[in-house]
Parts: structure tokens; sequence; C-alpha cells
């Protein structure tokens, strides 16, 4: 028994260090994507203050991007609104009835954390379920799709980000309407891939890829990247893609959140799909 | 060891635990990403008679207060803790002739500047070895992983060195 005794005592400091490794190895290893809980993540309600404060003074770093983005993207609105449109009433026109069913809200918030420099990276956003965001909602910038909402408190929320290996986004080429996802290497966080787009389509340097519209999280068009460089592969019959991300992901500040309306019936729906093919 | 010592310490976690996740993680160079990783100069200004087992949970606790608020649950805490379970050894293999007096610290401006790089820089390349490596999942990406845990360990080594002049006060 003392030599029992003596043994541990010998080694109690290499158990420890095994113990404490395990604990934290199990903890790195089975991260899921998706939180039960949000307390230990940085959508918790100490992380988000701190953040917040931080925030406050970092943010103005940002706003000479922040405002070239803005006024992009309400030139463009400007554009398309009745002041700009020369009216030629003497002609016959066909008009497009635009009455419809609303599918998608759009929800502002500003980024409180973010990092571009580890292989899965992840946003924290300062609106929660006070503002109505819940989880698989899109996150877009002026310019882009950035990520996926996974986990929410009441304040904030945690955003998966585009920059993440584990998520791929459904994408299509704007041209051709060909599909396939666009996925992070990890490498430069200006840089992603498109996977899955046949051999027999013809590409361009400068292409745009934008979301697909098959996923129920973001609308269709939303773009995400235009095409950089392009190879065939010998191996299948896919493109290699190299896509260049439209945002710039290290000067991320103000966001959308949006909202499909009818996620909960799509799902449905398509949850029948499974039960079908049984 | 007495409380004061203790709440010394506890106060040290919280500067810089405040330090790395408000300032330092803000901080990106290149477009390789590298952000110091301030934080770990807890771990080497532990002073030398408080206990390995205690050493090793403190490291612990301060690994895993920064994976919170980065959400890498495991990531820091896996490497702060191995950086802690090294750092016995390490003090060992580098003791004076007549090994530490009491009441002197794990400080530069105590023990010396070749006595503290001899110190920090195995700590310092160990704990970015082991984060860059779990990171990255493995050896894939390997010279691109090699460049971060060169380039980053630098920039945390020049920073841990600066500190060491800012903070300390003679007695």
């Amino acid at each position: 028994m003392d030599s029992l005794l003596n043994f541990l005592k010998n080694i109690h400091f290499l158990l420890i260090f095994i113990v404490l490794e395990v604990i934290s190895l199990v903890s790195l290893i089975g991260q899921d994507v998706k939180r039960n809980s949000v307390f230990y993540t940085s959508a918790n309600y100490i992380a988000g203050q701190i953040y917040d404060l931080t925030w406050r003074y970092v943010g103005y770093f940002y706003l000479r991007e922040e405002n070239a983005a803005l006024m992009q993207q309400l030139s463009k609105i400007r554009s398309n609104s009745t002041t700009s449109y020369f009216l030629d009433t003497a002609k016959f026109h066909e008009r497009i009835d635009t009455a419809g069913k609303l599918k998608y809200r759009y929800i502002t918030a500003s980024v409180v954390k973010n990092s571009v420099a580890r292989q899965n990276n992840f946003l924290t956003l300062d609106a929660g379920s006070n503002k109505g965001i819940t989880t698989d909602m899109g996150v877009v910038s002026a310019s882009g799709a950035v990520g996926i909402v996974v986990a929410v408190s009441e304040n904030y929320s945690l955003a998966i980000s585009i920059l993440n290996k584990k998520i791929g986004i459904s994408a299509k080429l704007k041209n051709s309407n060909f599909y396939g996802s666009i996925i992070w290497t990890g490498e430069n966080y200006r840089y992603a891939v498109l996977n899955e787009i046949p051999n027999h389509v013809e590409l361009k340097q400068g292409d745009t890829v934008v979301t697909s519209g098959y996923s129920s999280i973001f609308p269709p068009e939303i773009p995400i990247a235009t095409i950089e460089s392009f190879e065939k592969n010998s191996e299948d019959n896919f493109y290699k893609i190299n896509v260049r991300l439209l945002t710039d992901l290290k000067c991320l500040s103000n966001v959308f959140v949006i909202e499909n309306l009818m996620q909960d019936e799509q799902l449905q729906l398509e949850s029948l799909e499974s039960k079908i093919t049984e | 060891m007495d409380i004061r010592a203790y709440s010394k310490l506890f106060l040290t976690y919280l500067i810089l635990v405040l330090l790395q996740i408000m300032v330092f993680n803000n901080i990106n160079i290149s477009a390789l990403g590298i952000t110091p990783l301030f934080y770990i100069l807890f771990i080497l200004v532990i002073p030398y008679e408080v206990p390995g087992w205690l050493q090793l949970i403190f490291a612990f606790i301060l690994g895993y207060t920064i994976d919170i608020f980065v959400d890498t649950p495991g990531l820091n805490a896996a490497s702060t803790v191995f950086m802690a379970f090294l750092r016995p050894h390490i003090l060992r293999f580098i003791s004076p002739r007549d090994g530490y007096e009491n009441g002197t610290h794990p400080y530069l401006m105590e023990m010396g500047m070749s006595w503290f790089l001899n110190y920090s820089i195995p700590l310092v390349f160990a704990h970015h070895a082991t984060y860059f490596m779990l990171d990255s999942f493995g050896f894939d990406h390997f010279f691109r992983t090699f460049m971060k845990i060169i380039l980053t360990g630098i920039a945390t080594e020049i920073l841990i060195i600066l500190s060491q002049y800012i903070s300390y006060r003679k007695k």
C-alpha cells in the first residue's frame, strides 16, 4: 500500500498533465459546429460585454472600407429607384406584377468579434434572440455572403464564418446556373475553392459566383466570390476553381442577418424526402 | 507562497486575458495571419514556489478562458497545459549552480538576459508548435504551419521580452 501511495506521489504531476490534456483534446475534437449551450462560447454575457467595449474603439479602424461598401450599395439602390427612370408614356410597356409575399427579412447587426487566423473561424454578432435571430440564418455583408448563425443568446449570436473548413456554402455560377459548393482551404483569407463544377462548363476569369438558393438559408443570387483561376482536373470530371471572396473578412463590421420566413415550411417538406425513399 | 502572492498572480491572469482578447487578438500581420499569443507570459511568471500540479491547473484555466472567448474549445488549453508540463523540466535543466534562491522570480531583470532567453524561447515555441499543429489537425500544409509557428513565436517572444522591461519595478 505504501509503495502504491509513493508511486502515485511520484507520478501525480504526469497524471494531472495527462488528465488535463485529455479533457482539452476531447473538447477540441468533439467540437460541434452547433452548440447546445452558449455558455462556453463567445456569445455568453461576459464575453459579449467585453467584446462590445473593445469594438467601440476598434470599430473606427474599419469605417473607411465600410463607408465605401455602403456608398456602392446605395448607388445601386439609387439607380434602381423610380426617380432614376425616364418615364416614356407614349409607348406600350409590359409590366411584371410585383405583388407577392415577403419571403426574406433583413436584420442589421454589428460584428463584435471576428477572426481570420485560424482554420475554423467564427463571428460574434451584437444581436440575438431579442432581435428575432435564430440558428440557421444567413449572414451577409454589403458585398457578399459571410456566414451562418449557429448559436443565439439573448443579446448576441455566434455565426460560423465562411472562413471555416467545417462548412461549405451552396453556390452557383451566375452565368450558367451550374451549382457546387464554396469551401475555404484554410490558407489565404481572401481565397476559397468552388467544387463540383463539371469540366464541360465554360468558365472565364472574373465570373461571379452567387448563392444557389437551394439551402433555405441564403436567398438566391447573393454574390459570394469571383473566379480567380481554374484548371481542368484529369482525375475526375470536375474543375479545380480558385475563387476570390468578395468580402474582406478582415475588415468586417456591419452585416445583415437574413431570416427566411418560409424556412420551416421548406425544411418540413424536405424532411419527407427521407421517409419516401425508405 | 502567501495569499498576497496568489492574489497578485490572479491579477496578472485578469490583465493578460483582457490584453489578449481586447488588444492582441485584433493584431493580424500579413496574409498568413500572425496574431501574437502574448497571454502565455502568465505561465512564464508563475513563482518557483507554486507546486507543479497547481501550475498545470492554472495553465488549464488560463487556456480555457481564452478558448471561451475565441470559440476554440480546448485548443489553447491543450497548448498551455503542455507548456506548463515542460516548465519544471526546463527550469531544472537551466538551473543556476546553487539552485533558485528563495524570494527570486523568473523575471528577465532578476535572472539576466541569457538565462531568460534559454528559459522562454523553448517554452514559447513548444506552446506555439502544439497550438498550430492542433489547429491544422496534423502535418498537412506542413510548410505553412511551420512558418506560422516560427513567425508568431518571434512576435510573441519580442512582446514578452519588452513586457519584462516595462513591468519590472526595483525593490
